[in-house]
């Protein structure tokens, strides 16, 4: 269970290898090798073809902005003093989505469909996957 | 796909119950239910050995709801405590009955989340495909959220909406005034509605539906019985749900566009009726972003038009199709659909008072989600 006291990715259960390599600076996700096709969160068998030959492999970190929103409301103690925050919605140049927190970023330069870049943010033994506009 | 066939007659309503919304310490969502459902029964003149279906939602058990009240129906259902499963609960009914495998299904909702101190974003937030937590870490959580980050890409997408969340959220409050039984019941005019704390921004407080308890109940019978209740009967002219769990971690690119086009098109089919020329429309306001994306979805407008039709259309009760005449989740109760069923029944029965429609033959209620779900509610038989 995570500890809405001290947010931290958990480090167990099916989504761990992906904030276990977050903490190694890759961005991991779930693949087909019968297929080619990227997912995430996790599944134990792919959601395209339903091949069971799934691994979790290294992609690009590159990505582009889906949306994003900005939290007023704290709704987690531990996020009391963070408010207003960004979280954007990313969709992966191979194709997943995730959520994220935006980083060296001002949220007044962000516009659904710029390029973004996955920074690591290391939480505890794990890694959170945030991302910030892409550097030319 | 919805299977469509030829019509077979129209399962009809004849008994409806709820309780007061609000907060009520003490009571709990099988307590509510039963409040609402033997109001239902008392409407309707039936017994329990005349319910040979049984579906709950958001009650924790059917078996011990069903003890309660000495139940031995046919079949039982439960469903979760999720909005879009009220159509999806009239769909069961009704499709059993014209199956011809039961006559008479309770209903019944029962919905304790205001004492139970149930939170939407936060902990408790289950919202999402098996659950928010994975994200909680990085401060996601709550499907407001969702819906803020959904309005923003709507708006790159197809430009400024202007005042038409304003708009929605006034009106359902202005109707929420005419209506004794809401839990909202002072109007607000847009500054105040500008004025208001943002939550998840863009959205803000009034872009949010409420939370209350409360309990609603309907029995559903084959047309044929319909004669023997008391009360004049509703007939479903038509219930329809289309799903899109596909990747529903992260909300669809078409805002459920694709799921409401294929629930809007087997509802006319099944009713004969094409949703915007429905008398009215109860359109499920959990966040005030799912009114355009379903004005869009059941045809009302053009896809992306949404803001526009709402800028230029009364959607007040003297409208040519008014919305949410109750006040909807945004201003009257947040009975997660089933409140709607209520309302689009006494409008039809013409039990409205001071937010009595003139016309009421066909009422339409529609929710845009990962199932999109839409029933026309009819006065006539065929």
């Amino acid at each position: 269970m995570i500890n809405p006291d001290a947010l931290a990715p958990l480090l167990e259960g099916d989504n761990a290898p992906h904030f276990k390599a977050a903490a190694e600076g890759r961005l991991s996700v779930p693949h087909c090798r019968d297929c080619d096709h990227h997912w995430f969160p996790a599944a134990h068998i792919c959601p395209k073809c339903l091949g069971e030959a799934v691994d979790w492999v290294a992609v690009s970190g590159r990505a582009t902005l889906w949306s994003w929103c900005e939290f007023h409301r704290p709704y987690f103690k531990s996020l009391r003093d963070k408010v207003p925050y960004v979280v954007v919605a990313v969709t992966l140049e191979e194709g997943p989505q995730l959520y994220g927190n935006l980083v060296d970023t001002a949220p007044a330069d962000l516009k659904v469909g710029m390029a973004l870049e996955a920074v690591f943010t290391p939480a505890g033994d794990a890694g959170m996957v945030n991302f910030r506009a892409a550097q030319p | 796909m919805n299977i469509v066939r030829p019509r077979p007659p129209r399962p009809a309503i004849t008994g409806i119950g709820s309780t007061a919304f609000g907060v009520f310490p003490g009571e709990d969502a099988y307590s509510l239910g039963s409040t609402a459902l033997r109001a239902a029964m008392r409407e309707a003149g039936v017994r329990a050995d005349d319910i040979d279906g049984l579906i709950v939602c958001r009650i924790p058990d059917y078996q011990r709801f069903g003890e309660l009240h000495g139940l031995n129906p046919q079949f039982a259902v439960n469903l979760p405590g999720q909005g879009r499963m009220a159509a999806i609960a009239l769909q069961i009914a009704c499709q059993a009955i014209s199956a011809g495998s039961v006559s008479t299904v309770a209903l019944v909702y029962g919905n304790d989340g205001r004492t139970a101190g149930m939170k939407y974003g936060g902990e408790g937030d289950g919202y999402g495909s098996g659950g928010a937590g994975l994200w909680f870490p990085y401060g996601m959580t709550s499907p407001g959220a969702v819906h803020a980050m959904m309005f923003n890409r709507y708006e790159h997408e197809y430009g400024r909406a202007g005042d038409a969340l304003a708009k929605v959220a006034v009106t359902c409050r202005q109707h929420a005034v005419l209506n004794p039984g809401a839990v909202m019941n002072k109007a607000y005019t847009t500054a105040e509605y500008y004025a208001a704390k943002f939550i998840a921004a863009p959205l803000r407080l009034f872009d949010y539906c409420l939370i209350n308890d409360g309990g609603i109940a309907l029995i559903v019978t084959r047309a044929e019985r319909a004669g023997d209740a008391p009360t004049r009967p509703v007939y479903v002219a038509g219930v329809s749900t289309a799903t899109q769990l596909a990747q529903s971690t992260f909300a669809p690119a078409d805002y459920w566009y694709s799921g409401m086009r294929r629930a809007a098109a087997a509802l006319e089919a099944q009713s004969g009726v094409a949703p915007k020329d429905t008398d009215a429309a109860m359109i499920y306001d959990n966040f005030t972003p799912t009114v355009l994306f379903s004005m869009e979805g059941f045809g009302m407008c053009g896809k992306g038009e949404a803001a526009e039709y709402v800028r230029a259309t009364d959607l007040g009760l003297t409208g040519r199709q008014p919305l949410n005449t109750s006040g909807g989740h945004l201003s009257e109760s947040y009975m997660q659909g089933w409140g709607m069923f209520t309302e689009a029944v006494r409008q039809i029965r013409g039990e409205c008072g001071a937010r009595q429609l003139k016309k009421a033959d066909n009422i339409l209620y529609t929710c845009a989600s990962p199932i999109a779900s839409g029933a026309i509610f009819s006065r006539e038989a065929a």
